[in-house]
């Protein structure tokens, strides 16, 4: 092999290898994703099989963990001491910059607990290019999962990210939840980023949805994060509650029991 | 407007290619063409122009000469006496450029030339080829050396990144400033930089990402830009000269680079997170340098000045 062709040779060998390398990234919006994909379909799955006939859950919820990456580790290590926890949500924000890289390393992080776990999608999770790496990795904003006696309706309601280009909180889902509810399934429990009456929310549709909500069956309570501090409210005066997580900053999740007679939460601190 | 600019800037940088390419080094008639010598100057030794005749040393173009008419030294018929230009005879032949008599010198040809010196200066000195780097799977650019030494490096890139699991690929625009304080030489024609270190800054050609958060926010709701991305770098490079100082080809040397950069993103990231380790926000980039002038740097180091 003469000179030139030895050293295109080797180029060649190295951008290969380059290629491969975790090391390698072309642009923190690149949405180059590697590892595990469609997390929430199959983790939702394993929910309602793990879940099935049971008469009573018991979950964790944990929001806004961007760029706290020891706090998060704990916690889900925290998480993994407890006795008869069923799942976890993660109610949003796991990124700050919605670069790709960020929402890889909180996965890598949460493929730690010894429970299956959904994530929300967060305002923050919508810049950039994160939309994209958001889907990819753990599927569509609106989606709903069944465990026991329970249905979970998880939404988008960070209608400022998308400002008016499509329909945030997406009616036409919820009314298609509506319509096809489970048979068999008494309660529904509510889970967003964003609440209404918050800036993000689209409060033009405020009271709407929460007729719409209403019109469910069995509305246990809704749940949210993103404030960054945990509250619980009758958030329109109609008796329904309202609780929102802290962000992991504060070190401090909810864990929740739901069954056929009603809920009861409390307050861990890790 | 941002169209504008960035139009601009290609027909710019369009502009410096095509002039670097069509600038040749001393003896070509052409260039000589602008100069201006007196009808007496003596004659100093210079390379002798296209048509034999011999050149006249000129101290305002850097050592670069300006052949002289064939036998200008002593016509005076053809001489005009109101403004000093000699002009061929009517009826004659066409003339090469060499024939035409050249004017006194002139406050007024000085600043021409000037001119022209600084136009030479804006002509990028090498182009350059970069994998990965943040800044896009390919980038490529031009770039200028200078400094005493040749130790600093300005280059302005363009890159693009595949769309992969987004709705369209991406163009960035990036200006790096690279610093090289030392080049061994390693003997023939190899040099070794061991430490070549700056900084660049990078922006998104998309009206999806912004520098400054969109209105409709509350003031500082986001404090970061998803356009704009800032990176510091650092790696090793070796040169090879591929052609000698005398000759008159364009390429002289090729440098390959690895270097390892970070973003603003990561730092923040990073910081206070055990979590993530060092090499979680680190980058690799590989690139190629074509240099096409010769580089104040390259000479210090074949010739083992500091």
């Amino acid at each position: 092999m003469n000179g030139p062709n030895a050293i295109f040779a080797t180029v060649a060998a190295v951008l290969l290898f380059a290629g491969g390398c975790d090391l390698v990234e072309y642009h923190p919006y690149d949405t180059r994703i590697t590892g595990r994909t469609g997390i929430n379909a199959a983790n939702a799955r394993r929910i309602d099989e793990a879940c099935a006939g049971r008469r009573s859950i018991r979950f964790a919820l944990v929001s806004d963990t961007q760029r706290w990456y020891d706090h998060t580790r704990d916690a889900v290590a925290s998480i993994n001491r407890l006795e008869g926890i069923d799942f976890v949500i993660h109610c949003g924000d796991l990124s700050d910059f919605g670069a790709t890289k960020e929402f890889l390393w909180q996965r890598d992080i949460l493929e730690g607990l010894r429970v299956p776990y959904v994530c929300l999608l967060g305002n923050h999770d919508c810049l950039g290019t994160g939309e994209e790496v958001f889907a990819e990795v753990f599927g569509p904003p609106d989606f709903a999962f069944t465990a026991g006696p329970v249905r979970f309706v998880c939404l988008n309601t960070n209608a400022m990210e998308f400002d008016y280009s499509r329909p945030v909180p997406d009616f036409g889902f919820i009314g298609r939840e509506l319509e096809h509810f489970p048979s068999g399934v008494g309660r529904t429990v509510f889970a967003m980023h964003v609440q209404p009456g918050e800036f993000q929310f689209n409060n033009n549709v405020a009271r709407v949805f929460e007729w719409y909500l209403n019109q469910f069956p069995g509305l246990e309570c809704c749940l949210f994060g993103h404030g960054h501090h945990m509250a619980a409210l009758d958030l329109f005066g109609d008796g329904v509650m309202w609780y929102a997580v802290s962000s992991i900053e504060k070190r401090q999740y909810l864990v929740f029991t739901v069954d056929e007679q009603g809920h009861a939460y409390e307050t861990v601190d890790f | 407007m941002k169209r504008s600019i960035f139009s601009g800037c290609v027909w710019f940088a369009a502009l410096c290619a095509v002039h670097s390419l069509a600038a040749r080094p001393c003896g070509t008639g052409e260039v000589a063409a602008l100069r201006s010598v007196p009808a007496d100057t003596a004659v100093a030794a210079c390379p002798a122009g296209p048509d034999g005749a011999s050149g006249v040393a000129d101290s305002t173009w850097s050592g670069r000469c300006a052949p002289g008419v064939a036998g200008a030294v002593g016509l005076s018929g053809l001489h005009d006496g109101a403004s000093g230009v000699r002009r061929p005879p009517v009826g004659a032949a066409e003339p090469g450029l060499s024939a035409y008599p050249v004017p006194g010198r002139r406050p007024l040809d000085r600043r021409i030339h000037r001119g022209y010196a600084s136009w030479e200066r804006v002509a990028p000195t090498h182009l350059r080829l970069q994998y990965a780097g943040s800044i896009g799977i390919a980038s490529a650019g031009m770039g200028w050396d200078y400094g005493r030494r040749g130790q600093w490096e300005t280059e302005l890139l363009v890159g693009v990144v595949p769309a992969y699991h987004s709705d369209k690929a991406k163009i960035t625009l990036t200006l790096r400033e690279t610093f090289v304080p030392w080049s061994i030489a390693c003997g023939g024609r190899l040099s070794v930089e061991p430490l070549a270190c700056g900084f660049y800054f990078s922006t998104l050609l998309s009206n999806r990402f912004w520098v400054r958060q969109p209105e409709r926010y509350p003031k500082g709701y986001y404090f970061f830009s998803t356009r704009l991305r800032s990176y510091v770098f650092l790696g090793p490079r070796v040169t090879c000269r591929v052609n000698d100082r005398r000759s008159d080809r364009l390429l002289r040397a090729v440098t390959f680079c690895c270097e390892c950069s970070t973003c603003d993103l990561y730092v923040l990231s990073r910081w206070n997170n055990r979590t993530l380790r060092t090499r979680d926000m680190l980058s690799l980039s590989f690139g190629v340098k074509f240099q096409l002038f010769d580089s104040r740097r390259e000479a210090c180091a074949v010739h083992g000045t500091r």
